[in-house]
């Protein structure tokens, strides 16, 4: 028996908000049996906007739980006891060396490491979200996700001597290997459903695996075969291959359902940035909802993005306003768009509070989850790394106390490393480390 | 260690600059490179032989050998090719960035590529000349990272699963579409499948190996395919199912997804000739974006590759054919930055006469331009100083010129007209403004990066950011000069913005005005070394006239050919190939044919060594 899970989206639309019509989701079907059996999951996503945040009205006036709910946050209000605002930490490493803290800040943004700063050498640390995929992604048939809205410039150089792959990638599967993102719906939708045959007899299954096993079987003897041929730095890139086979084989191999949830009709094609945006915010919904993965890295824009916002009246560049120089009218400018950022947040974390969970049905999929929302920068005329905007919403499944304001001096140099480790714990990865992390990030 | 990398440097910190970030319109910032221009080495001191061998036999069963590169016979290109090379000085020539340095020493080193994954425009030019599919499977792979101003650098063509589960989706479907679809099947599938099985899947598979693998194939590495093939009949399936996957496979090996070139001793630093099938595509992918065709396998197994006749005539028959177009979509769209028209985003307030046909109009024309370069001869500098270009009747429009009758680009003169050259082309100036206005500052750092390849000093350590610059009302001149009063912005600023501020004639997307802010425009300028102008028309002339021009663009044009930066270490070859070929560029009155030769017949493009 199947039921339909997800249900009165459209009442949590926030205020402003453009409400589209996503017939596709209304389709899906959720094969709850074993869902409902098994303990909800912990999930864990993080959250990228880029060129920084208005910080004067981001940043609550008082710490606490009784903080007065800044005018950005406002969209968040509904939530309030499941999202804690922490201010006052600082990303050391994301410091570039000279100019560039929109790539740097971009590159350590989940690595909390530093970037080697070259056009060609590319140089970083593991991100938070792929320490997890390491620890817990064999639970699901996709380990984790890259979902983002732009792809990247097609011309020029990225961020003042910065490589393009600092400025774009936020996941990191080691220190040399950036994750690229999907950036369109319908591939995102095609990643979560791919091979998923409902109709599928075991028989055919099975030759369906021996046949992808002999491609695979095939390609791997011919990289192990040219690795002998090859020198060290070639060999490298002859790894990051066979990892990525390997990943594959694990896909294709899988002998699980490899969904619980019937496909829907796929999400229409489009190219406009606020469509687009809540589609792949109904997409991670629905990829965790499905159990497809339960670690989703998403950016909102690439480092320093010029991306305009005619939906908002404004058809500046972003980056360019976000060098306000103070000048009222950027500011204000910034202070519409960090506002519809937060509308479109707060749009994803109702989405995940209204899917129901646990066996009487009492949790739910916010309450299960850890949400990392920040930008690569604090302030987008300073470039500054500490005081970073950081939101951190979800229950993290009971591990996390949110609905207060946490406020850090920032001459305390706080890590973000030890919120994120944080963080990880919350999904049952003990102990991680990452880039300059000392330990957990008590208060949270 | 990387060379050229210089400070690089630009002024993202200065708090009115917003100039530097390059995300959409990548606009951005400075470029690795700095260095001037190394001296010499000859480039051409390539082998000897005459004889250009190619024609004739039609590659493709090529079986034989495994491992594919031969040690190129003959003459190999003399690797030390040390003698400084051609003509001397001349380093001073139009004037400055001029002071005369001796010739760089003639390396012995002559560098290595890293293993080199297909980029996505390679990934679809290939398939489209290896299965004749229309598809572009490619446009759905993640975006390439570029370094050094381009992505087809092996160092940053990182892989990921998402790319392998991609390959796999394209695998797939161009499989299935290669052998249900007629007209592909029938270059395919060249003997009876049904009725002779087995022997037909493997001749099958014994002549597209060696093609999408670009080098022969040894008979083990076809029975290794033909595993699926034996798989098939376990399963009892038809022998059509397995070759689809035999095929899958053979799309999905590292030999179709790098371009490999080998090392007869990988940890050995001691220089050797690549392989003839590895120049072969050396040479396809520099200037077709894509595989060898059957006249360059057949010039490879012919073993002709290394000899300059033979590149010559490769180089000139390549250039002739519609396949170079990729040279201009793939090195001057990003050289020129034309792939970035396609992203601009002017105020449609502001700029309500940009619409896409505007827009369309004037990429092509930015197209039409280099491809006179390319296809036509015209020497290199002409870029800044030609008196014509190519307009359909909205560019004229927009130009102020006489409608040209034509929704299609034309020749057009522009004598007598305040344009002229790319610096005063639509694209390239709306690709460097900002969606409101224009920036001086960009422009005068592109000319810098882009065209002169120098690079913008950096700002100072702990420059305060947060200053809130002295308001000043008047035209963008005004406003920056109050910038530039602020010592820290200066340093920067300084050398950007003068350059740029004589193109204040064109507005932010290029159309011609005499006013800013309702005061009159000045349009006066000055270079780096402190020759001033007025105006774009001098600008340009000076930049087609300065010495950096013609190194610049000879450095580029290297890197994207080898598809890696340029090194200065002691002993590398580079500093003295890149120097002599500058001189035969410059020598020649800037010819590209010319250009290309001298790079496709140096020693760093026909050598590599391993990696201790």
């Amino acid at each position: 028996m199947s039921i339909h899970r997800v249900a009165g989206r459209r009442a949590f639309l926030a205020g402003g908000a453009a409400i589209v019509a996503l017939p596709f989701l209304e389709s899906i079907e959720l094969r709850t049996a074993s869902a409902q059996a098994m303990p909800s999951p912990r999930r864990l996503l993080y959250y990228y906007v880029p060129n920084g945040i208005h910080m004067a009205t981001f940043k609550p006036t008082a710490a606490g739980t009784a903080y007065p709910m800044p005018a950005m946050l406002m969209p968040l209000d509904a939530l309030r006891s499941d999202f804690t605002v922490v201010t006052g930490l600082e990303n050391a490493p994301a410091k570039p060396d000279g100019p560039g803290d929109h790539a740097s800040g971009t590159a350590g943004f989940i690595t909390c490491a530093h970037a080697f700063k070259s056009e060609t050498t590319i140089q970083l640390g593991i991100s938070a979200d792929q320490v997890a995929a390491k620890a817990i992604g064999s639970a699901t048939r996709i380990t984790s996700m890259q979902i983002g809205l732009a792809g990247g410039s097609t011309a020029g150089n990225c961020d003042s001597g910065y490589g393009c792959a600092y400025a774009r990638n936020i996941s990191w599967s080691d220190a040399t290997t950036p994750l690229p993102k999907l950036v369109d719906p319908v591939k995102v939708f095609d990643q979560i459903f791919a091979g998923v045959n409902p109709t599928e007899s075991a028989a055919a299954a099975a030759k369906r695996r021996a046949y992808d096993k002999s491609v695979l079987d095939a390609i791997t003897s011919d990289a192990k075969g040219l690795g002998l041929k090859l020198g060290r730095t070639d060999n490298v890139k002859l790894e990051q291959y066979l990892t990525s086979v390997r990943a594959l084989e694990t896909k294709l191999m899988a002998m699980t359902p490899v969904s619980q949830c019937t496909p829907g009709t796929k999400p229409p094609a489009t190219s406009d940035f606020p469509t687009k945006l809540t589609l792949m915010s109904d997409l991670m919904v629905l990829a965790m909802q499905c159990d497809a993965t339960r670690i989703i890295s998403f950016m909102l824009g690439n480092a320093g993005s010029g991306q305009t916002h005619p939906h908002l009246g404004i058809t500046g560049g972003h980056h360019d306003i976000s060098h306000h120089a103070s000048d009222a009218t950027k500011l204000s400018q910034l202070a519409t768009i960090g506002l519809w950022e937060i509308t479109q947040l707060a749009y994803l974390l109702n989405k995940m509070k209204s899917v129901t969970e646990g066996a009487d049905g009492s949790s739910n999929m916010l309450y299960n989850s850890t949400v990392f929302f920040s930008s690569e920068i604090s302030d987008g005329n300073r470039h500054n790394h500490d005081d970073m905007p950081i939101i951190l919403a979800g229950h993290g499944g009971g591990a996390l106390q949110p609905g207060k304001h946490l406020s850090f001096p920032t001459n305390m140099k706080q890590k973000v490393a030890n919120l994120l480790v944080t963080m990880l714990g919350t999904a049952g990865v003990a102990n991680a480390t990452l880039g300059d992390s000392t330990g957990p990030l008590a208060g949270l | 260690m990387k060379v050229f990398r210089g400070a690089a440097i630009i002024a993202a910190l200065c708090s009115a600059c917003t100039a530097t970030i390059a995300d959409p319109p990548g606009r951005n910032s400075s470029r690795d490179r700095g260095g001037g221009g190394g001296n010499g080495g000859s480039s051409g001191s390539t082998s000897t032989t005459g004889t250009t061998g190619t024609g004739t036999t039609p590659t493709t069963g090529t079986t034989g050998t495994g491992g594919g590169s031969t040690g190129a016979g003959g003459g190999t290109t003399g690797a030390g090719g040390g003698s400084t090379g051609g003509a001397g000085g001349a380093a001073g020539s139009g004037g400055q960035g001029g002071t005369v340095t001796p010739p760089p020493p003639a390396g012995t080193d002559p560098g290595r590529v890293t293993l080199h994954r297909l980029n996505r425009v390679e990934y679809n030019n290939t398939v489209r000349d290896l299965l004749g599919t229309t598809r572009a499977p490619a446009d759905d792979f993640p975006i390439d990272d570029r370094g050094n101003g381009f992505d087809n650098i092996a160092d940053v063509l990182t892989l990921s699963p998402l790319h392998v589960e991609n390959y796999y989706t394209a695998a797939v479907a161009l499989v299935d579409e290669a052998l249900t679809t007629a007209s592909l099947r029938s270059r395919l599938v060249t003997c009876d499948l049904a009725a002779q099985g087995a022997t037909c899947a493997r001749t099958v598979l014994t002549n597209f190996a060696p093609l999408a693998w670009r080098r022969p194939v040894a008979t083990t590495e076809v029975d290794a395919l033909m595993a699926s093939v034996t798989l098939a009949g376990t399963q009892m399936d038809a022998v059509e199912q397995g070759l689809k996957i035999a095929l899958r496979a053979v799309l999905m090996s590292p030999n179709f997804i790098f371009r490999v070139e080998s090392d007869p001793s990988p940890t050995s630093s001691t220089p050797h000739s690549l392989g003839q099938y590895e120049i072969a595509s050396r040479l396809s992918y520099f200037l077709w974006s894509s595989m060898p065709d059957a006249d360059l396998f057949a010039a490879a197994k012919a073993a002709t590759l290394g000899q300059t006749s033979s590149l010559q005539a490769q180089v000139t028959r390549m250039l002739a054919s519609p396949k170079a177009a990729a040279i201009s979509d793939n090195f001057a769209g990003q050289w020129l930055y034309t792939r970035q028209i396609a992203d601009a985003t002017p105020d449609p307030k502001l700029y309500p006469a940009f619409d896409d046909s505007l827009r369309a109009a004037m990429k092509l024309e930015m197209e039409a331009m280099f491809r006179e370069v390319v296809v036509n001869g015209m020497a290199a500098d002409k870029l800044l100083t030609a008196d014509f270009t190519f307009a359909n009747d909205r560019l004229a429009k927009h130009y102020g010129l006489p409608a040209v009758g034509s929704a299609t680009p034309v020749k057009v003169s522009l004598a007598g007209t305040a344009r002229g050259g790319i610096l005063s082309q639509g694209g390239f100036l709306t690709v460097t403004s900002h969606q409101n206005r224009t920036s001086p500052t960009l422009r005068g750092k592109w000319i810098m990066n882009q065209l002169l390849c120098l690079t913008v000093p950096a700002p100072p350590p702990d420059v305060d950011t947060s200053i809130d610059p002295t308001k000043v009302m008047g035209t963008l001149r005004q406003q920056l000069e109050a910038h530039r009063s602020n010592p820290a912005c200066a340093v920067c600023h300084k050398t950007m913005d003068p350059i740029g501020l004589g193109l204040e004639n064109y507005d932010a997307i290029g159309a011609h005005r005499t006013t800013d802010n309702g005061l009159p425009i000045d349009s006066s300028g000055e270079l780096p070394d402190g020759r001033r102008f007025s105006g774009g028309p001098e600008l340009a002339n000076l930049v087609a006239a300065d010495v950096n021009f013609g190194r610049c663009l000879v450095e580029q044009l290297y890197t994207y050919a080898l598809g890696r930066a340029p090194e200065a270490t002691t002993g590398h070859m580079d500093p003295a190939v890149l120097y002599g070929i500058t001189q035969s560029f410059k020598g020649n009155g800037y010819g590209f044919k010319d250009l290309v030769t001298q790079i496709a017949t140096s020693p760093t493009f026909l050598n590599r060594r391993g990696e201790p």
